[in-house]
């Protein structure tokens, strides 16, 4: 059986009140489950969103340190 | 003149082809994949072009291949539900009258933003609370598409129920702002809107309630309060100054 190696992340931003309050949905696209976006993390800053990010393509690629 | 009942594709929850010319009214969801994403390209591209078709169905083979794997789809669809696409050397496109929802709801979100239509003309359709398009299809032009049509339904389902908050239609209103809220929970516009209109009605406690719901939420997701503007929706309604925008001073 083929293993999938493919992925899809969708980051999803707004912002709130104006321009001052920044808000993001993070959602895994998986192709073994297609029926619902799976929800990474939600965030109220970029930098929140860039860890989200990093944490996903870790687990993706099976780089993240066993210590995280 | 009677119009003959017309073919309706709808893309909106999954594929679905409803035939009701046909002797049994069928329904059609077990096409073929490739004669359903066929079908799904053209619904949202209009006319395409036949090369556009190829390469975007058919994206990781030669020119020549994607070429001929259109033909053979278009021969399977034609074989199988014929008289809904119109062929044409250059390009194909849907028949006469084949009612697509996706289309719909983008007509429906294009009379929500003319300041001229009138309230019976900006009545909630089916497609505008069904879910996203095409779920589980992943590719791009499906992904960059169900994101705009998103956006569109969300913006036009505030402004929707704004409208009907405003001709005293407030059960309306308040279904239209929640199925805003159910598309993205964390979306403070549609929350706000959910307060107004609760207000607008003289619930001040069910305007309460949706505020204490929402901050309770923001707090626990993103450890954060809401915006100014929603603050000064309640203002006035009972809610303590001392819980107003203590969460951004906890620590997360």
């Amino acid at each position: 059986m083929s293993e999938d190696r493919s992925g899809t992340l969708l980051v999803r931003v707004w912002l709130e009140g104006g321009t001052e309050h920044f808000r993001a949905r993070v959602s895994a696209v998986a192709s073994d489950a297609p029926d619902e976006d799976r929800t990474v993390a939600v965030a109220s800053s970029p930098r929140e969103v860039l860890d989200a990010v990093r944490g996903w393509l870790d687990d993706f690629t099976g780089s993240r340190s066993t210590t995280d | 003149m009677t119009l003959a009942p017309a073919p309706h594709v709808t893309l909106l929850d999954g594929f679905c082809l409803h035939l009701p010319d046909a002797a049994d009214g069928r329904r059609l969801d077990d096409l073929p994949r490739g004669v359903q994403r066929l079908v799904a390209h053209i619904c949202l591209t209009g006319r395409p072009p036949r090369s556009a078709i190829a390469g975007h169905l058919w994206p990781d083979v030669p020119e020549e291949h994607a070429h001929g794997s259109l033909r053979s789809t278009l021969w399977r669809l034609q074989k199988t539900v014929p008289g809904l696409v119109e062929a044409s050397a250059g390009c194909l496109a849907l028949a006469d009258g084949v009612r697509v929802d996706v289309r719909e709801l983008d007509d429906w979100a294009r009379r929500v933003r003319d300041p001229r239509s009138c309230l019976t003309e900006v009545e909630v359709p089916e497609a505008g609370l069904l879910g996203e398009l095409l779920p589980g299809w992943y590719d791009d032009w499906v992904l960059l598409e169900r994101e705009r049509l998103r956006q569109l339904r969300m913006h036009a389902l505030e402004q929707v129920a704004q409208r009907f908050a405003g001709a005293g239609r407030y059960g309306d209103a308040v279904q239209a702002a929640y199925a805003v809220v159910r598309a993205e929970p964390l979306r403070e516009s549609a929350h706000r809107t959910l307060v107004s209109v609760h207000r607008a009605e003289g619930n001040v406690s069910e305007a309460l309630r949706a505020y204490a719901q929402f901050r309770a939420l923001l707090a626990d997701e993103l450890g954060v309060a809401p915006t100014g503007q929603m603050e000064r929706l309640v203002e006035g309604l009972g809610v303590p100054a001392a819980r107003r925008g203590d969460v951004a001073a906890t620590p997360r």
